[in-house]
Formats: structure tokens, sequence, C-alpha cells
């Protein structure tokens, strides 16, 4: 099994935007607990806990895609888990980028129609 | 064309961006996520990372491929050899896209790809073919038939196939049922096909492979033979050119039947046409036709001084070949040995890992084409080449003597290599005088 900084990113962010403290996964030989860190109060500034939303595939980033009704998210916008908050065209087909949590977007890092790399971040999110 | 991307990784990478520099050309080069910090990315003009470690997503990834070269606005592809560049859909879909692939039209790759067509296609110009069936098995009992008809070992392979897979020696009846149902269920396994056919299983052959390039205005010419005899489970682990095994008569009957066949399917770019050859008889067979540039193309570069993927980017560019047949000239002997990430000591069991120490053997003859750095990671993803090792002599005692020397040089630590299995080849009287075939490392190799 292979986690790349992609995936240990996704991972990271679904472990922040989920309700649970502790996270405990075993795959073979690996055994890996993550705690939420509560390490006396005020430590983590609100900033600190901002994350990139990295592209699922190369291609073109889409902010909006009305023919696909696809809605134009922001800065400052709140999501749902799995809203779709942006999208990838890859040879005219498009791939949704989804949230992956409660979140709020804090910034977009790419402009509309900007060809993107695989795990190029896109966006800035915070949890809530 | 003006900028070309390297749809591959490890050594053919770095290959491919030396010869488009050559050429003036830009090059962008594809990565998988765990590949960033290759040398190929580091000398690339660009690199695009296409996908995560899987090849599926990533350097099999048509899609990722064809929108990461349009993304950087590249005008053509180069597949390099495995992954996709005996993909005849890719190869469609590149050209739809509106860039070139460099490689033969996506028609040569499909009918090649099909290994019982383009025996078929052989036999039908006169260019010697294993016996066997003349057309699918679609049961047990055509198998059998098969084996009455042509005689036991019997050799089942796959349509489809390449690599090895898909293969099955039958060495009687009884073996049948079980090595068709084996044989079918890893041919739909591995291409998605399980269209099976027959022939005669010859043993103590040698692999003889002509070098072929053919450009888009019909000039043809051959580059003379290769011989890959040492090879284990039909992983090719050292190349020569010239073939001990082949007189310069027979050099030309082998390259007039490869001749025949490239030009009967119009073929464009570097390609090589594969024979087994009985060293007795001096009689050979065609097996089958590789679409691409191989792994071992540098033996034929050494003793042609022919650059192949330069070649193949101005072929693919629309030029025309820059020499015609009287011009190639052979010229002393050359060898490529494997260095791969594999534990001959345990059954050649690959080892991924990261390499401590590198340091690649230089000198008079000597050539080293590699994407190893000190440090690198050898991941468990792709397949486990780290470098061919190449020498050149004025005949085979002097490259065989480079070569051993080169290996003495090579100093690699932190990953189990290959090395250790050429040094002990080179010494062999066997390997020494000429007398190997295809099964020689079953039969004979003992750990060194």
């Amino acid at each position: 099994m292979y986690l790349g900084w992609d995936e240990v990113r996704q991972v990271l962010a679904a472990i922040d935007a989920s309700p649970g403290e502790e996270l405990e996964l075993e795959v073979g030989e690996l055994r890996v607990v993550v705690r939420k860190g509560r390490h006396g109060s005020g430590r983590a500034a609100p900033s600190a806990r901002a994350f990139e939303l990295t592209s699922p595939a190369v291609g073109i980033f889409r902010r909006a895609a009305v023919a696909d009704g696809l809605a134009f998210v922001g800065a400052g916008a709140l999501t749902e888990p799995g809203e779709v908050l942006a999208a990838i065209e890859v040879l005219s087909e498009i791939e949704p980028v989804r949230a992956p949590g409660p979140v709020e977007v804090v910034s977009v890092l790419v402009p509309d129609g900007e060809f993107v790399e695989y795990g190029q971040p896109l966006m800035l999110l915070r949890p809530r | 064309m003006k900028r070309v991307l390297v749809a591959n990784r490890g050594e053919i990478a770095v290959r491919v961006i030396r010869a488009c520099r050559r050429l003036g050309l830009e090059v962008v080069c594809a990565y998988s996520e765990p590949d960033r910090e290759t040398l190929p990315v580091s000398l690339a003009d660009r690199g695009v990372c296409i996908g995560p470690a899987p090849a599926r997503q990533s350097y099999l990834n048509g899609r990722a491929l064809i929108a990461a070269a349009l993304g950087v606005r590249a005008d053509a592809v180069h597949p390099g050899y495995g992954f996709l560049a005996e993909n005849a859909d890719f190869a469609r879909q590149c050209v739809a896209a509106g860039l070139t692939f460099v490689g033969p039209p996506a028609e040569a790759i499909a009918l090649m790809g099909d290994k019982l067509a383009a025996r078929e296609l052989a036999a039908s110009l006169g260019v010697p073919v294993v016996p066997g069936s003349c057309g699918a098995l679609a049961t047990v009992a055509e198998a059998e038939e098969a084996g009455r008809r042509y005689g036991y070992p019997l050799l089942l392979k796959a349509a489809a196939g390449g690599g090895g897979r898909g293969l099955r020696v039958v060495r009687a009846e009884s073996e049948l049922t079980e090595g068709f149902r084996s044989a079918r269920a890893e041919a739909e396994a591995a291409f998605g096909a399980g269209t099976l056919y027959a022939e005669r299983f010859l043993e103590r052959v040698r692999h003889v492979e002509v070098q072929v390039l053919a450009d888009s205005l019909g000039r043809v010419v051959v580059l003379g033979e290769r011989d890959c005899s040492i090879q284990r489970r039909h992983q090719k682990l050292l190349e020569e050119a010239p073939s001990p095994a082949v007189s310069p008569a027979l050099g030309r009957q082998l390259g007039e039947a490869a001749l025949a066949l490239v030009r009967a399917i119009h073929y464009e770019s570097a390609g090589t046409v594969e024979f087994v050859l009985e060293p007795g008889s001096g009689r050979f067979y065609f097996i089958e036709m590789n679409t691409r540039i191989q792994v071992e193309h540098p033996v034929t570069e050494m003793v042609t001084g022919v650059d192949l993927v330069a070649e193949q980017l101005r072929i693919a560019a629309g030029a025309p070949l820059d020499l015609v047949q009287d011009d190639v000239r052979i010229t002393g002997h050359a060898l490529e040995c494997r260095i791969n990430a594999e534990d001959p000591a345990r059954d050649f069991l690959p080892s991924p890992g990261i390499i401590a120490e590198w340091m690649p053997p230089t000198g008079e003859g000597v050539r080293v084409d590699t994407h190893v750095v000190p440090g690198a990671v050898v991941p468990p993803f792709y397949d486990s080449l780290l470098a061919k090792v190449i020498t050149v002599g004025a005949d085979r005692p002097e490259a065989i003597a480079r070569m051993r020397s080169a290996l003495d040089d090579l100093r690699v630590s932190g990953v189990p290599t290959t090395a250790p299995f050429h040094r002990a080849l080179l010494d062999h009287p066997d390997f020494r005088d000429g007398r190997v075939h295809t099964r020689w490392v079953e039969e004979t190799w003992r750990r060194p």
C-alpha cells in the first residue's frame, strides 16, 4: 500500500473535518494513530488548520461549469461534505472536485480555465 | 514539432530527453506522484504530474497523458517502451487530439499486436513461422488436435500476448487441459482477451531480432540483428550485437524477412522483428514484431552509429530517413547488461528500496543509460531496471573484457542487483563460446 502526500493530505483533511477525536488505522504491519491536537488552549490558530485541496486529475481547472450544473464557489463559501467545489476538465469530460468535509473556502488558488497538474493545490479550505 | 511530452519514466525517459535535446526540441516529462524527484523530471524543461503511483492511474492513463500534453502545448508524445507504447487506441487518441504519436501508425500497432494475425501475415509473405495452428484455438479439443499435428512440447500462446504472459509450455497431452485453462485465464487477466493459438515449442533456440527504421515516405533500412538469448522467464538480461550465432549470409536472410514484413504493413518509425533461431541448422522462424523502441536498442546504436531515438523523432516529424541501406555498416561488437534491482541469489526477486551508493562505470567503449542517482528511490510500482551498462569493442572478446571491467567498476549499494549475475555470466565458458540458448539461464544458472 502506498500513500502519497496527496492521500495523506486527504486523510488528514477528512480526520480534521470529522467529529471524532481519534483515528486508529491498521493496515498489515502499519499502525497509525491520529489524535486531534488539543495541546493547551489557543495554540492552534484557525489559519494553521487551513489545508490545501489538491487536483484529483490533470486537466483544465473549472470554477464553474454551468452546463454541468456546478455552482460557482468562492472565498467564504461554506460547504457540506461531498459538495462540488470546482471541476477538472479532462479532454472535455468533467471530473468534479468535492469538499472533503464541512469546510469553509478560504481562497481559490487557481484562475478559472488554467491547466493544472494532478495533486496541484486548487483551494485553501478550513474545516468548520 | 517543437515540444515533446515523454509519456514514460526511468532510463528510457532520460534517453528520450537526450534525443530531444540533440534535435533542439523542448521536452516535458510526465510523471506519477512518487516519481516527482527523479532524474528525468529534473532534466526535462518541465515536468507534469499526471496521477498517483499506480500505473493504471498514471503511465497507463492515456486520457491523463493526452490532457497533460495538450495542457503544456506539446505537439508530440513519445511513449518510450512498455506502458502505452504498443497500445493502438492510445496512438489513435493522440492523433485525434492533434498530437503526433512518436511511433508507427495505430493500424500497424494493432496488426502486430495481434500475434496470431502477425504470424498469418508473415506466413503469407513467405517468412518462416514456427509450425503451429493456423487460427485461434476455441477449445481444448482443438488444442489436442494441434498437439497431435505438431507434436509435443507444444507452446500455447495468447494472440494478444507479449512480455511472456499468456504462454504455457505443454509437454504431453495429459497437461493440455490445465495448460489451456491457465494460459487462457492469464491472457484474459493480462490483455482482456483469452484467444490462444499453438506452436511447436522449439528448445535450444536463440532469440535473434532485427532492428528496422522506416520513414513516412516508404524508405526502410535494416540495422542488423541483436541476440537476446540470455533471458529468464522471457525477460531479457543481456543483449548483444551482432549475434555470435549469425553469419553474414544468415544476417542478410533475416534482414530480408524483416524487410518483407515491414514493407507489407507500411510501417513507420523504429521497429523490431523477432525470430527464434536454431543454431545448428540456421533455420529461423518469425515470432513477433515489436512496434516501439526496445530496451536493448543501444547495442545496435553502438555498432551502427545511428541514434535510433532521434531517428524516431525525426521520422515522426515527417523527415525522410537520412541514410540508405548502403550507408549501414556494422562495426565492432556491443553488449548490454541490464542492471535490475533484483536479487539473483533469491531467484531474481524484485528488490525495491533506496540506492545508497551509486557510481556507474566510465571509460573507453562504455556507455551507461540510467535514471539512477545516489539516494534515488526504486519504488515497488514499476519495473526494476536501474541501468543498462553497454560496452563496445572492436570484436566480441574486447566488448566482453570491457563489460567485465565496467561491472567491476560499478558501485551500487542499498538494493541487490543483477550485477553479480552478469559478472558470473561473462566468465562462463558457455557464454564466452556462444553456446547459450533462451532457456540457458533457467537450466544452467546457479547463484554467484
